[in-house]
């Protein structure tokens, strides 16, 4: 059996072009699959590990301020049945002002500087903590620092309560709440680097409080309870209690942990990320199933001069199909192993990348390989589909000892080819692509395979690309406003003059219900100018903009609609309060923010019975105005466009990255399986090249041939590809960035092309070692027949 | 009986000069002395056939002969060309402008017709397409297979094939046909008439054929007959 296993074993060796693509299919198939889950598990389980070591609440409960002394003291609420640990802070809006004047917002949390936080810590990964001699001593959060080169030491500005004063850099760390970079779900969008955590002492907010005429506190303050529950505790049951004992206060927000909004984007990004993962190995496994059954195929019959003489010589067949199924599962093997070393890189490329795209501050967890047992079983479902291959193969191999080299092939193909127009060399090469339809197909297909991973991971960038424009064309504004309360005309007015700002358009919000046939879903309505073009978070993917002559016009998401199961030009009940009013779906929107919809300002008053005030403006200015508007006491949040700009160019670049990598696999895997069967292909017929070198034919005639063969095989490839390629590039956009309903159709047949033409030019590349190879051929070797080559 | 030493009255009419030509072959850790000092001369013009023991180093100074192999010592001179001394492109050029060749198994192309494999080997030469065609056409009907010039190999009898081979080699006008076992996997009935074919173009075309054979039939047709016997050759 051993003899066996080693003689099949070499002949297999010998056909490098056959197996060669099959274990390049394999091994990125598990690299992708096995790094892709990794780095994603790695962020994932930090994410856990962080929330669970630096403790993140269970329930936030945000009331209106109190002083500390008035309120239930951490002990006492502890006490409470399911609450494991309770802690009070202040959590204040403000200004953070760099020393070069950018300004950006900031939430400032003052604990209490002698002890930790027991829910709601920092993970320092500079500098030192909080210490109650330090009066202006501060932690800022690590993405903040990372972005703006900030270290400890370093000072800036915090204006809040109106009033300005300095911080300075004591740590550096990572904050549980914002470990998707600093995002304020307060926000009309909330977007990475709208914002930075603070972590203060009371000191640094108690001498703006104290100089703010309208403070009437006495002492210190509190606004925010953050507490953790039990394991067996029961959550609604333990909030319903924790809202008893905060009866006397006004509760302004309750927010349960997994809702806050860092932890939700941080989710639904990884699971996006998750989402397409299934399509690509889908897409391998089929392909390299395809091409194992035909390589599998095409390697038994090579081999049958040989099983016919040891079935001659009564060997059982069930020891040749066991031999070969050996050399296949040693294939299957050889994949996964080349794949597991890959998927190193992969799994780091991966986590390096979303820790850019997303902002997400650090990877500290250890790489978990849970997927590696998946992707080996994946892989090894491979093994029964290239046996039966190999079965078939050797079923059908008679005990025919009578080789003869003379026998030749029948004409096939070769005799429809014959009137085609072509010099002889191309002739020859043309020919040589069809004399054997299944080894021709095996190059082909496995080649098509990579290169559709290539061009629709290609063409997905792009697509992101696209997606970044138009999302940054629909923010042409300068500074996105939301002030602090419901705002006269004339205050606004008068803010952004004192800001130099002069041009700004208002826009109204409400909760509110919308209704279609199918459900009612709660959303954040807009009333927004319709004179200007939609510029809020979404653009249009199909109808109109917000027409003022249209009272009832209004604009949902597309996946709003879904939910509630409506379409352009149904009619959809709108709630606010107590009041309803009927509005017609007059646009669809794509957007990253859910549960969001536009009617006009006019609308908006009609429906609430009257005028709505002013909840924010979108500004345009130059920074300096921009600046001075956030530092101004009135403006509440301010976000700044060159923020959303250089964050989402900076976040798409990553995300690309990702991307792009892949497609490089795949450009990369289909052009090492062209050169590695053209060489094989050239080998087989080293007798043929023999005899045409003997009769002296040069080299370079014999290259042409073979440069119309690697054509040929390409562009074959290539046009196999594309229908496929479009199809993949559809399921990742649906899937993973909903943006393949803008993309035109007629755009991306010709993307297609120009992605696969690249490749396909440099298929001749693979044409280029084959004739070296001739260069240096043994004729009078090439030409034996005699004997065992 | 080794040759005595080579005069020079037989060096200004022979068309392959031998002298002391050895050639090993290595298989790992295997060495094996194929040819020995092979000394000999043949005369232009003339049907050479080397016998010998099956696995004796015919085929091998065939090769040498036919520059598709390289001598490790000695001299060796074929149509004037000192091939011992020659660069892979001079023995390139050497093959294109003198040498053809006929197998013992035909080397046919089995995606060309016949006509195409013998136009094949005619693209070395700066022919025009229309001589090309021309040529082939000729000898495939000097052969015998003009009304088969369409046919793939595969279509084609061992005989037959043989033919188109010969339609081959000689659309080269070689200064020298190199045949090994040209009857060597055809029957005695199919292999006569080739026989014939080759000693009648022989000498109409008056090129030199060296062929390698077991076959008594073609040694009955050779002018000069050579044995080789322990890597040495001898004119019978």
């Amino acid at each position: 059996m051993n003899h066996l296993v080693k003689g099949v074993s070499r002949h297999a060796l010998r056909s490098t072009g056959r197996w060669v693509p099959v274990v390049i299919l394999v091994a990125i198939g598990v690299a992708v699959y096995v790094g892709t889950y990794t780095g994603l598990d790695r962020i994932e389980d930090t994410t856990n590990q962080l929330y669970d070591e630096l403790v993140l609440f269970d329930w936030n409960f945000r009331i209106k301020r109190e002083e500390v002394r008035r309120v239930p003291t951490a002990p006492e609420l502890e006490a409470i049945d399911g609450v494991r640990a309770a802690d009070w802070r202040a959590r204040f809006p403000g200004v953070a002002t760099l020393e070069d004047g950018t300004s950006v917002g900031a939430v400032v949390v003052v604990v209490d500087p002698s002890r930790r936080p027991s829910v709601g810590d920092v993970l320092l990964t500079e500098g030192q903590y909080l210490d109650p001699e330090d009066d202006h001593g501060v932690i800022v959060d690590e993405t903040f620092a990372r972005d703006h080169a900030l270290k400890p030491g370093d000072a800036f500005e915090v204006t809040a309560f109106n009033a300005k004063t300095y911080a300075t850099i004591r740590g550096i760390g990572v904050f549980p709440e914002y470990l998707v970079a600093s995002v304020d779900d307060h926000m009309t969008l909330p977007v990475r680097g709208s914002l930075v955590a603070i972590l203060a002492s009371k000191d640094v907010v108690t001498e703006q409080q104290d100089r703010n005429p309208a403070n009437l506190f006495i002492g210190p303050t509190v606004n925010d309870l953050v507490v953790t529950l039990d394991d067996d505790a029961d959550p609604l049951t333990t909030r319903a209690a924790l809202t008893r004992a905060l009866a006397k206060f006004k509760v302004l927000e309750v927010t349960a942990g997994p809702d806050q909004y860092s932890v939700r984007c941080h989710r639904s990004r990884l699971w996006a990320f998750r989402d397409f993962l299934p399509t690509v190995i889908a897409l391998f496994e089929a392909m390299a199933a395809l091409v194992l059954v035909l390589a599998m195929h095409q390697l038994a019959r090579s081999w049958r001069k040989e099983a016919g003489t040891l079935l001659a010589f009564g060997v059982p067949r069930s020891r040749l199909t066991a031999a070969w199924t050996a050399v296949l599962v040693a294939m299957v093997a050889a994949g996964v192993i080349i794949g597991i070393g890959l998927s190193v890189p992969v799994a780091e490329l991966v986590s390096t990348n979303y820790q850019r795209a997303m902002g997400f501050p650090l990877v500290i967890a250890p790489r978990r390989w849970s997927s590696l047992i998946e992707a080996c079983l994946l892989a090894a479902l491979l093994v029964p589909v290239g046996w039966l291959a190999v079965y078939q193969q050797l079923r059908d191999t008679p005990r025919d000892l009578m080789y003869s080299a003379a026998k030749t092939e029948p004409p096939g193909l070769s005799r429809l080819l014959a009137r085609l127009p072509l010099g002889r060399a191309t002739a020859l090469g043309l020919r040589n692509v069809f004399r054997r339809p299944t080894a021709a197909l095996v190059t082909i297909m496995s080649a098509a395979g990579t290169l559709v991973m290539a061009g629709s991971m290609y063409l997905f960038a792009d697509a992101q690309k696209v997606s970044t424009d138009r999302y940054l064309e629909s923010r042409a504004w300068d500074g996105l406003v939301q002030f602090p309360h419901a705002m006269a005309e004339d205050e606004v007015d008068r803010l952004m003059n004192e800001s130099g700002i002069t041009s700004f358009e208002i826009f109204t919000e409400r909760q509110a219900s919308v209704r279609g046939s199918a459900a009612a879903l709660e959303i954040s309505l807009l009333g927004w100018p319709a004179s200007s073009r939609l510029q809020g978070d979404g653009w249009l993917l199909e109808g109109s903009d917000l027409d003022p002559e249209v009272a009832d016009g209004i604009l949902l998401t597309h996946r709003d609609l879904g939910q509630i199961g409506a379409q352009l030009g149904d009619e959809v009940a709108v709630t606010v309060g107590d009041r309803s009013g009927s509005f017609t779906v007059v646009g669809v929107l794509h957007s990253y923010t859910l549960e969001q919809g536009y009617i006009t300002r006019a609308a908006m008053d009609e429906l609430l019975g009257e005028p709505a005030n002013p909840a924010g403006a979108m500004v345009t200015g130059d920074a300096a105005s921009i600046s001075a508007l956030m530092r101004h006491k009135d403006a509440g949040r301010v976000l700044r466009g060159e923020t959303i700009r250089t964050v989402t160019k900076e976040s798409n670049a990553a995300l690309v990255r990702i991307i792009d990598f892949y497609g490089h696999l795949g450009a990369l895997a289909a052009l090492l399986i062209i050169i590695a069967s053209m060489r094989v292909r050239a080998r087989e017929r080293a007798a043929e090249y023999g005899v045409l070198l003997g009769f002296g034919l040069p080299v370079s005639w014999l290259g042409r041939g073979l440069v119309a063969e690697s054509i040929v095989l390409g562009v074959g490839a290539g046009l196999l590809a594309m229908p496929f390629t479009r199809f993949a590039t559809l399921r990742f956009q649906a899937r993973f960035a909903e943006v393949w309903m803008y993309v035109p159709m007629d755009l991306d047949t010709m993307a297609i092309s120009l992605v696969l033409l690249a490749p396909i030019f440099a298929m001749p590349v693979s044409a280029l070692l084959p004739t070296l190879d001739l260069r240096r051929l043994n004729i009078a070797r090439a030409l034996s027949t005699r004997g065992t080559p | 009986m080794l040759q005595p030493s080579i005069t020079r009255s037989r060096l200004m009419t022979s068309i392959i000069t031998a002298d002391g030509v050895c050639k090993d072959y290595v298989t790992g850790p295997v060495r094996t002395s194929v040819l020995r000092q092979v000394a000999m001369s043949v005369p232009e013009g003339a049907f050479a056939v080397l016998v010998g023991p099956s696995g004796c180093g015919k085929s091998t100074l065939l090769n040498l002969i036919g520059a598709l192999d390289t001598v490790d010592a000695g001299q060796l001179s074929v149509a004037g060309t000192a091939l011992h001394d020659a660069s892979t492109a001079d023995l390139m050029r050497f093959r294109r402008a003198h040498v053809s060749f006929v197998f013992q198994y035909y080397q046919l192309l089995p995606t060309l017709t016949a006509q195409e494999n013998v136009e094949v080997v005619l693209e070395s030469l700066r022919l025009s397409n229309a001589e090309i065609e021309e040529r082939a056409t000729s000898m495939l009907k000097a052969v015998g297979l003009a009304d088969k010039h369409a046919r793939f190999p595969g279509e084609l009898s061992g005989g037959e094939q043989q033919r188109v081979a010969i339609a081959r080699a000689l659309a080269k006008r070689p200064t020298l046909l190199l045949a090994d076992e040209p009857t060597g996997s055809l029957d005695r009935e199919t292999g006569r008439p080739i026989v014939d074919l080759m000693k009648a173009q022989q000498q109409a075309t008056g090129s030199t054929f060296f062929v390698v054979t077991h076959d008594p039939v073609v040694v009955e047709a050779g002018t000069h007959v050579y044995e080789m016997v322990d890597g040495q050759v001898a004119a019978r």
